[in-house]
């Protein structure tokens, strides 16, 4: 066969593949979100901005407030909670570093609903935590960790911890041990030699794990619909009533647009400060 | 010294026990007498047993097992196929095709699914294992045209030049000399691949159809009712499974090494 | 002796990148040719297209009587030799030296055979069934030199195979390379940026530069008479003075060294007034214990001890003469003056403008 058309041949699936089913949905959506929807749920076909109006009445800017509120929250937590673990992973054997991280992406190969699940058991009125909480008397009344945004949160998390974990763990393994000994040989101390030595290693890590966590979590509903008893509406919720409930396509295409324009932005942000695009998706 | 190794141990195995302890309630909670996912009320078998009569679950099971493995399959076969002509060619549009490649990996998965079903609906497509298939296998390429392409990175340049030098033509090249090296990429392509698609909710939400439910569809939907232990017990099974295979296919690892260090 | 490869004026141009400029050659039968050159002259480039994995923009390219300009690479009776060796790391030593027998379709039988001769050839008999991984960098380096030559090729082409080595190993890889070559009888053309191997074992070094041939010859023609001054400053060490001719009486004549003295040399069709860079190599000149004429009068400056041979730096006018002596318990002090003498026929004179 001719150079040209196996090089034609083997380029077309994939051209395809990016054009049908990836350019092609972005771009209708992006002028869906410019028409409006009729009481049927029909699509009445106009260019208007009305969409885009719309959302910036106050009951929409709280939604997306209290989306990124606790997306910010979800990723701050996560870095407190998986830099100390990858850095003290750091010193391990190959053999413990190598089964610490199988055990952590084996919880992804069970159903992260029943997961979530396990939660309730957990955080309910009568569950564990308040259990041990009333016990040893530190609370006197049970606390209510589920069905609002603290559960919610909790949920986020959970779920999102190993996104932040990966990445630190390949970020923290590239650390250079002998900067961080001639800073110390320089007079200074550990929190000096963390903010200016360890820390700007990591940097182009934390900002991938810190993608990879905030990203998902502006979208995701299912986590607030379990264990924020459907009472905490978030971005993704509000997406999913306009294509179910509502039956407000455009409008909820107006929603997924400005998702879609904050991802860039944040990506652009993150290949500014030297991010690799191939480092995302946990490869 | 010694103190110091401690409390950092300590982090790391606190971290591991937060990230399993839901797993370890599930696994529990599949024994539960109380068909209630909440209180422990005994030790049973019986949900195990109860599981192969709730043919909903089975059906769900069998269509995630279904759209998985179909998915998985397609995917890594463009994917592969794409990653190595990206690799190789250039061509006018290559970087905003390269660029379309991140969105699906990037981008909050509502929006792509409802995106895909948009242009479903345009095409006036109808939702159902179709559609479903579809849409994994959409979200799925990226992320082995991604592996595939490191382990290409890391091949040495001439390695196809020297199986030409020796007379191979281009496909004994490719299926022969190119696809064994990097395939440690594809592996775990489609690992991942499969991985995604076992647990997809969103994206299977907005794109399946009434008679094609997916097991964590199934479950989504239990969430208001309340998820009975049978769910569980599949779960736990499907789990041990996934452990039984983990451990076999690394002991063959294993001994492969090992048998060539000895000589 | 026959031709078994020739170039005729081959082209080789990168977009607007001449690479390789109407370079001619004719390769002898079972003989060791040296591609010798700075990096970017062009001879790896030229390498690949005699190989055939790299297209010729025009020329012609000759193997036996066959012209092979526009075949493919797969059907050349050529084989390479990789820098980075390119072993199949998925196959065990076996299938990779068996592979080009393998898709020649050669018998099983036939197949062991030739594999095996081969393995005991290059002495890895026995590693039949490991993986190029578990092997160190010197025993790859003969795999690959296996999985080529078992092909029978009508010429070895080698892309700078040592340079991957410790210095100890190449030295210990030249004398295998060499002995391979002449036991098979295959030509192998050898390219490389290091004199030390080229000088080695060559039978022939082409000194490549700025995409064209500048010379060839042998070693020793290469070494001792350079032609243009980058081989003279490529090949070996030089010191460089600038000489003009005074006088020429008959077959004499008189060449006027760095305006200082005199030297009196055969005359090689010169006339007066011709301007020269005359090259001398450090082992070339020889103390002097009295002033005598036809003589650098230096100051010692700086001595290096290197083994059996000792570099001694001395200033000379607005330049420094490095020569080299056997060491000796020979002792000078900074700024002590030496006579050095040098021999007529070890001058190497190259036309000045012959760059």
């Amino acid at each position: 066969m001719k150079k040209d058309r196996l090089k034609w041949l083997l380029l077309s699936p994939v051209i395809i593949y990016a054009l049908v089913l990836i350019l092609l949905p972005i771009v209708y959506i992006f002028i869906l979100s410019f028409q409006t929807s009729g009481p049927y749920g029909e699509t009445i076909y106009n260019l208007t901005f009305y969409n885009y109006i719309e959302l910036i009445k106050s009951i929409y800017i709280k939604v997306f407030a209290v989306s990124f509120g606790i997306a910010s929250i979800t990723t701050i937590v996560c870095m407190i909670i998986a830099f100390p673990f990858a850095y003290f992973l750091r010193e391990k054997s190959a053999r413990t570093k190598t089964l610490v991280t199988t055990l952590v992406m084996l919880p992804f190969l069970t159903n992260s609903l029943i997961r979530l699940y396990g939660w309730i058991v957990l955080l309910r009125k009568t569950g564990i935590v308040n259990t041990i909480l009333m016990n040893t008397g530190i609370t006197d009344h049970p606390l209510s960790l589920m069905y609002n945004t603290f559960g919610t949160c909790v949920g986020m998390v959970y779920t999102l911890l190993p996104f932040m974990i990966l990445p630190l763990i390949s970020a923290c393994e590239k650390i250079d041990g002998s900067l961080i000994e001639a800073s110390h040989d320089l007079g200074a101390s550990k929190f000096q030699t963390f903010i200016h030595v360890i820390l700007p290693q990591v940097r182009t890590g934390l900002f991938n794990g810190s993608l990879m966590v905030f990203i998902p979590s502006i979208g995701y509903f299912f986590i607030s619909d379990i264990l924020g008893g459907g009472k905490v509406m978030l971005i993704g919720n509000l997406i999913k009533n306009q294509f179910y409930t509502a039956r407000n396509w455009p409008f909820g295409s107006a929603i997924a647009i400005i998702l879609i324009i904050m991802t860039f932005i944040l990506i652009g942000l993150y290949k500014r400060s030297g991010g690799k695009m191939d480092d995302l998706g946990g490869a | 010294m010694k103190r110091r190794k401690w409390h950092k141990n300590l982090i790391i195995a606190l971290t591991l026990v937060f990230l399993y302890f839901p797993i370890f309630v599930l696994v529990l909670f599949s024994f539960n007498k109380s068909s209630l996912n909440i209180r422990w009320e005994g030790f049973t078998f019986y949900w195990y047993k109860e599981l192969f009569s709730n043919t909903e679950l089975l059906e769900a099971f069998f269509n995630t097992m279904l759209v998985g493995i179909t998915s998985t399959v397609v995917s890594v076969i463009i994917g592969t196929i794409s990653a190595v002509a990206l690799y190789k060619y250039s061509f006018r549009f290559k970087t905003l095709i390269n660029s379309l490649l991140y969105i699906p990996i990037v981008i909050p998965e509502v929006v792509l699914g409802i995106s895909l079903l948009s242009i479903y609906t345009l095409f006036k497509m109808e939702l159902g294992m179709g559609s479903l298939i579809l849409s994994h296998i959409a979200f799925s390429i990226p992320f082995v045209v991604i592996n595939v392409r490191s382990a290409l990175a890391q091949t040495n340049p001439h390695l196809e030049e020297a199986a030409h030098d020796l007379g191979a033509g281009r496909l004994t090249t490719f299926f022969q000399v190119l696809l064994p090296t990097i395939m440690p990429g594809v592996k775990s392509g489609a690992l991942l691949a499969f991985t995604l698609s076992l647990d997809d909710v969103i994206i299977s939400y907005f794109t399946a159809g009434p008679g094609s439910n997916t097991l964590p569809l199934k479950i989504f939907s239990m969430i208001k009712t309340g998820i009975t232990p049978d769910v569980n017990a599949l779960s736990t099974l499907m789990l041990m499974t996934t452990l039984v295979i983990l451990t076999v296919y690394s002991l063959i690892n294993y001994r492969k090494t090992n048998r060539g260090q000895e000589q | 002796m026959d031709i078994v490869l020739k170039l005729e004026k081959l082209v080789k141009d990168y977009g607007s990148n001449r690479i390789v400029d109407h370079v001619d050659l004719e390769v002898r039968e079972g003989e060791f040719l040296t591609l010798l050159g700075p990096s970017g002259c062009g001879k790896t480039t030229i390498l690949r297209c005699i190989s055939g994995l790299e297209a010729v923009t025009s020329g012609k390219i000759i193997i036996g009587d066959k012209d092979v300009t526009n075949i493919e690479p797969t059907k050349r009776e050529v084989n390479t030799i990789f820098q980075n060796y390119a072993l199949f790391k998925h196959m065990t030593i076996y299938d990779n030296i068996a592979f080009g027998l393998k898709m020649k379709k050669l018998p099983k039988e036939e197949i062991y055979k030739r594999v095996t001769e081969m393995l005991n050839l290059v002495k890895l008999k026995g590693y039949e069934d490991r993986y190029p991984d578990q092997l160190s960098g010197g025993e790859q380096q003969r795999v690959a030199i296996a999985r080529a030559l078992v092909n029978k090729p009508k010429v070895l082409l080698l892309d700078e195979p040592l340079s991957a080595l410790d210095r100890k190993l190449q030295k210990q890889m030249e004398v295998e390379l060499k002995r391979l070559q002449k036991k098979m009888k295959t030509t192998f053309i050898y390219v490389t940026h290091n004199q030390d191997e080229a000088l080695t074992m060559s039978d022939r070094v082409i000194i490549v530069n700025k995409h064209k041939f500048e010379q060839i010859g042998t070693p020793e023609e290469i070494y001792k008479n350079p032609q243009t001054l980058f081989v003279a400053n490529f090949i070996g060490e030089s010191n460089k003075f600038k000489a003009t001719i005074k006088r020429i009486h008959g077959n004499r004549a008189i060449l006027y060294v760095n305006d200082d003295f005199e030297f009196d040399i055969e005359n090689k069709d010169y006339e007066v007034g011709d301007k020269f860079n005359l090259i001398i190599r450090p082992e070339d000149f020889f103390i002097k214990e009295n002033d005598t004429k036809e003589t650098f009068q230096c100051s010692y400056k700086d001595s290096i001890y290197d083994g059996g041979i000792t570099k001694i730096y001395a200033d000379y006018f607005n330049t420094q003469i490095n020569f080299s002596i056997r060491s000796s318990h020979r002792e000078f002090k900074e700024g002590q003056t030496i006579n050095l003498g040098v021999k007529e026929k070890d001058l190497i004179l190259i036309k000045e403008g012959k760059q």
